[in-house]
């Protein structure tokens, strides 16, 4: 062998060598690289377990029973709720939620939902327990597209206090009312001079007038408080109905007669060219916010030549009533405030102390806006008063 | 002398109308339940009833059934005398049992009450 030779194999060797140093050195990086890896990977997934757990502690303990399906219908997940109310065998929930809320009712909501519609809810009373149940649409949730998500509560507790409150204000109404009856029926006892029992002087009588506005004042107040009720809690029906205006105001007009003629005020229907035309509404109701229109701008017009004026209007499919009077007027720091509940403005107080219950014009506005209308008002202290409301014809 | 039956748990408003209901040369005879009315109703001549409505032990609605039901009571005048108006279910089915009016205590004077009850004895 040459020294050449030996020279090429010890180099080669080195090379070799160094080579399989690299190698081992590269190896032993990449294990260590992978070891990292490994343990990023354990910490991601003991991260994400942890998120999960969260999740799943939360959604299982919820109040509310959840329900999750998949696009065929089939339920993927039911939380610790839902399983109390439909019993705990998943593939038996739809069934059991079907027979609890009525087939129908379920496949109805669950079609309606796939319709774009974001939530339905429906009400369902079951075993003496009332549920609302809302069906709600998943759409793509990170790429992954679920069916449907139905939640359950129990609502039963709320239904019943909403129950027994309306019981409460309908016996509290009518147990009031008995005492005020009393009241009323006695002074006219004591008045009635046929009774013999002697003539009243004129401070006696001019007290019992107080006694029997004041009085009849908080029977008006219960009346109005037992309606509000009914109307805030949409207990109240709207009949749709066809309203000859112009005959119902002639018969407010009759039944104000009395009333306006004791305040010295003129009431006026000025008659326009166009025929009245009838408009769709709850007579009753309708009656009942004219009424109380025409009955403040009287009460509040009573000076010499305080006058009253009614006219009806045709705008753009809709009847406009207009009620002009030239009393006290609303002061303009308080307009924005005249229709809430009990409230009074301040110089309808001082003018008339006995009279309204602060209920009327919320109450009218509640009615006309039901109805499909509206009711809005201009004024000037001082000046008068014009109220309009509009209804549909 | 027309005798009326006055049927009302509420003693304060049966004697303010006992007392009304007397200057007209009535008799009025007093019952505080629909039970003691009955009773009063089948023992004596009457010739109008005024019945509230929400009494104990047995309300005015009640009563009225059983009279209606009863041949020998069955054809009793009945004016309804009531704070009750805000069921409309119930009043309309009180209506349906024959009644010659629905009045609101609240909403009638006691001299108004007088006439229509001179009007339903004539």
């Amino acid at each position: 062998m040459s020294d050449d030779n030996l020279i090429l194999i010890i180099a080669f060797s080195a090379a070799f060598l160094g080579v399989l140093f690299l190698f081992f050195l590269s190896v032993f990086k990449l294990k260590k690289d992978y070891r990292k890896l490994e343990e990023l990977l354990e910490e991601r997934t003991r991260k994400l377990d942890q998120e999960t757990d969260k999740l799943l502690h939360v959604t299982q303990n919820m109040p509310e029973g959840a329900i999750l399906l998949d696009t065929s219908g089939k339920i993927v997940f039911a939380n610790n709720e839902s399983r109390n109310i439909l019993g705990g065998e998943l593939g038996n929930m739809i069934g059991s939620l079907e027979k609890k809320f009525s087939k129908s009712k379920v496949k109805e909501h669950l079609a309606k939902c796939t319709q774009n519609e974001p939530s339905t809810i429906a009400e369902a009373e079951t075993d003496g327990e009332i549920y609302s149940i809302s069906f709600q649409c998943l759409q793509m949730l990170k790429g992954l597209y679920y069916g449907h998500l139905i939640w359950m509560r129990n609502i039963t507790e709320e239904k019943q206090l909403e129950r027994s409150k309306t019981e409460f204000v309908a016996i509290a109404s009518h147990q009031l009312r008995t005492p005020a009856t009393v009241i009323k029926g006695n002074i006219e006892i004591l008045r009635d001079k046929t009774f013999g029992m002697g003539e009243l002087s004129k401070d006696q009588s001019d007290i019992l007038d107080q006694i029997d506005l004041a009085n009849d004042r908080m029977i008006r107040l219960v009346n109005d408080m037992l309606d509000v009720s009914k109307i805030e809690r949409g207990e109240i029906e709207f009949k749709s109905e066809s309203v000859n205006m112009q005959e119902l105001l002639e018969s407010i007009m009759e039944d104000l007669a009395d009333y306006s003629k004791k305040y010295g005020v003129k009431i006026k229907y000025s008659k326009s060219a166009d025929v009245v035309p009838s408009i769709v509404a709850d007579e009753m109701r309708v009656r009942q916010v004219f009424q109380n229109l025409i009955d403040n701008a009287i009460r509040y017009s009573r000076h010499p030549g305080g006058k009253v004026e009614v006219s009806f209007s045709i705008k753009e499919r809709t009847l406009e009533t207009k009620i002009e009077d030239n009393g006290i007027g609303i002061p303009n720091g308080e307009k924005a405030k005249i229709f809430q509940r009990f409230y009074r403005a301040s110089n309808a107080v001082k003018f008339s102390s006995g009279g309204g219950t602060g209920l009327g014009l919320y109450m009218a506005k509640g009615i006309i806006e039901k109805s499909g209308g509206k009711i809005w008002f201009e004024s000037e202290e001082g000046k008068g008063t014009i109220f309009y409301f509009t209804l549909p014809i | 002398m027309k005798t009326i039956l006055l049927v009302e748990d509420d003693i304060l408003v049966s004697q303010m109308y006992s007392k009304r209901l007397k200057k007209e040369g009535l008799k009025v005879v007093l019952a505080s339940d629909g039970i003691e009315g009955l009773e009063k109703l089948k023992s004596e001549k009457i010739d109008l009833v005024l019945l509230d409505i929400m009494m104990p032990k047995m309300n005015g609605h009640e009563m009225l059934k059983r009279i209606r039901e009863d041949p020998s009571i069955k054809d009793t005048r009945v004016v309804v005398l009531t704070n009750l108006n805000d069921r409309p279910e119930d009043i309309k089915e009180i209506k349906k049992l024959g009644v010659e009016e629905y009045i609101l205590k609240s909403d009638i004077t006691l001299a108004g009450l007088a006439e229509r009850v001179v009007k339903y004895l004539k």
